[in-house]
């Protein structure tokens, strides 16, 4: 497979605080890839490195094998980016905020029609982005980021403080968007949000990565896998599956014929986070 | 550079300015404030004049009783003299000796005037003497005039206004303040507000880069500063003398405010640091202007580093039909705009590289 987005040893620092650490991972075209951390973590510092905006103090990153320090205006053209802040032109419409990036591109308007149609928000193109909700200034930037068709998308928090509807409907473009080829580097809070769209996701904790594997396999490696059994006449009982005595216990029991409800907890991709970063608090 | 994406950031700062309240403000109120001082005082045309008269003449109350004469007299023809020389009075009379009497007998007295400088405004102040002199006659003819047109005494410093009257220079001023205004709060506010939103960020990873996003800006400061230039010219019929010449000064000023600005905003962290360091450049900035309204004045040689210095003295001269004399004034205006490029290319360099 084509890698997209490459970091090797990635960082940097802020007069001597260091913001991201020896950051390494290769992310294959076509791939949702989230990156997990608190606030402060370093996702924003990573983003903006690998999408140009901010020079990396050490080792190295590419997009389809362009460097990100010196390959700026070969970069550009492949990646869009949604950024964690609203940042739109207030007092434009929909439809001019869209122009004014088509133009820029040198892209035709129709483009941006036709995106304003694939946001749903046709209706509104129109109308002032300040009198837009927060669901629909995060559509508008989704927008904006596609209008190149880019190879790569960055998605710096897109679903933060959105209801639940506009979340669900941003997620949907998401997976669209990967269905279609295109490469999604996602940072996100919500652990359910990664745990149902990203092939692959990354917990960074004080600039370094702390784990990087399938949200699958990082449940099943981290987690414990727990078994909820209620037999008749002893009450209920939980058996760890990685605890070789319990599984004979529950073994023993499923034998003799006499259980009325089993119950699997699969741990979820929260738990396995707090337990690999620790709670925000503990940053 | 790419062309047409400064012209697309210029277009779309052009209307986003002026959608902006607070942008706005900083582009139309000189404006405004000059459009009112015009409307409401520079309209009642008023002329000083200064008098003696070794005995009580009838011309002393009909000039006291005319609205539009301010009349001072004086004690003495070297009093009266001294007044026109400092601009005190734009238009001084010295009567002879029982002048009512000599000319009721017409004995042809000799009324000596004195005008501050032949402009327009001074030969209407003598003509309209004049005919209240022949108005208390008895025949048409009956004094004789004799008119000297004084230099105002140049030797107690540089004089930025020349031989422009106050009510001319006030022009100047409100332009300078104009231009000034839009150099060094309207073009790094448009910067700043561009960073604070972060919409920056997307417009450089968009193929525009930070120079051209910069110069776009100052574009649009230069456009404003010169319409609203042009506007406050063409009020107050300031687009007299040497025309040609008075918008090569304009552009080398604003140009060089603008690039000022430019480099405010680069070094601003936000609007807060902007309105107080902006507000304390824009004093001296205007300095020249303020202290060339006084006239002759010897502290004006040490504000010459200032581009509002050059700017005024360049908008004098041409407003003076002695449009030769601003190549100097656009010399250094255009080293200055060198030097101040050449800092602001430094800066954006330090921020690509960060």
């Amino acid at each position: 497979m084509e890698i997209a987005i490459e970091a090797v040893n990635l960082g940097r620092e802020f007069k001597k605080k260091v913001a991201v650490r020896n950051v390494s991972f290769a992310i294959e075209r076509g791939e949702i890839f989230g990156f997990l951390g608190h606030n402060g973590a370093g996702k924003t510092t990573t983003i903006r490195m690998l999408s140009g905006q901010l020079r990396p103090t050490s080792g190295q990153g590419r997009i389809y094998g362009y460097d990100i320090a010196t390959d700026q205006a070969e970069i550009k053209p492949l990646i869009g980016v949604v950024f964690d802040t609203q940042n739109l032109y207030e007092r434009m419409s929909g439809q001019d905020n869209l122009n004014l990036f088509a133009d820029l591109y040198g892209i035709r308007r129709a483009r941006a029609h036709e995106l304003l149609g694939m946001v749903r928000l046709a209706e509104r193109s129109k109308d002032k982005v300040e009198t837009y909700s927060n669901g629909m200034k995060q559509r508008l930037l989704i927008a904006r980021a596609l209008l190149h068709r880019p190879q790569i998308l960055f998605l710096d928090e897109p679903t933060r403080g959105l209801d639940p509807t506009s979340a669900k409907e941003i997620r949907a473009t998401i997976s669209e968007l990967s269905n279609a080829g295109v490469t999604i580097f996602l940072t996100t809070h919500y652990m359910e949000e990664a745990d149902e769209l990203c092939h692959r996701v990354a917990f960074i904790a004080k600039g370094e990565i702390v784990a990087l594997d399938t949200p699958r396999n990082l449940k099943l490696k981290h987690g414990q896998r727990l078994v909820t059994v209620s037999a008749n006449g002893h009450g209920s009982q939980t058996f760890s599956l990685s605890n070789p005595e319990d599984t004979q216990r529950l073994a023993s029991l499923v034998g003799v014929g006499q259980l009325s409800t089993i119950h699997t907890h699969e741990a979820t991709l929260d738990e396995v986070f707090v337990q690999l970063v620790g709670p925000e608090s503990e940053k | 550079m790419n062309l047409k994406i400064i012209g697309i950031l210029v277009r779309k700062d052009l209307i986003d300015a002026i959608k902006t309240p607070r942008l706005l403000l900083i582009v139309i109120v000189p404006v405004i404030i000059f459009v009112a001082t015009t409307i409401f005082f520079d309209d009642q045309l008023t002329f000083r004049v200064a008098i003696f008269t070794p005995t009580p003449s009838q011309l002393t109350s009909a000039l006291a009783g005319a609205e539009v004469v301010r009349l001072t007299v004086f004690d003495s023809a070297e009093a009266v003299r001294q007044a026109v020389n400092t601009e005190k009075a734009s238009l001084g009379i010295i009567l002879p000796d029982k002048f009512d009497q000599a000319l009721q007998t017409s004995q042809f007295p000799q009324v000596t005037f004195l005008l501050a400088d032949d402009g327009k405004t001074n030969q209407a102040a003598l003509s309209l003497v004049q005919q209240l002199i022949r108005f208390l006659s008895p025949t048409a003819q009956s004094f004789s005039a004799s008119v000297e047109v004084m230099q105002p005494n140049s030797e107690e410093g540089i004089s930025l206004r020349g031989n422009l009257k106050p009510s001319q220079f006030t022009v100047i001023i409100w332009l300078t303040m104009s231009l000034v205004g839009n150099g060094l709060m309207l073009v790094p506010t448009l910067i700043i507000e561009e960073r604070e939103r972060k919409t920056l960020d997307a417009l450089l990873l968009s193929p525009a880069s930070y120079s051209e996003v910069a110069l776009s800006k100052a574009l649009v400061g230069l456009t404003y500063s010169l319409l609203g230039g042009l506007v406050m010219l063409f009020i107050q019929n300031g687009l007299t003398g040497d025309v040609a010449f008075l918008l090569v000064i304009l552009v080398a000023g604003s140009l060089a405010l603008n690039l000022l600005g430019l480099l405010v905003g680069g070094l601003a962290k936000n609007i807060h640091t902007l309105n107080s360091f902006g507000s304390l450049l824009i004093f001296p900035l205007t300095l020249p202007a303020m202290l060339g309204l006084l006239g002759p004045n010897p502290y004006i040689q040490y504000l010459q580093f200032l581009p509002t210095y050059h700017l005024v003295q360049g908008i004098a001269y041409a407003m003076n039909g002695q449009g030769d004399k601003i190549l100097f004034n656009v010399f250094v205006l255009s080293l200055e705009c060198a030097v101040i490029f050449g800092a602001v290319v430094w800066s954006l360099k330090q921020r690509e590289l960060a």
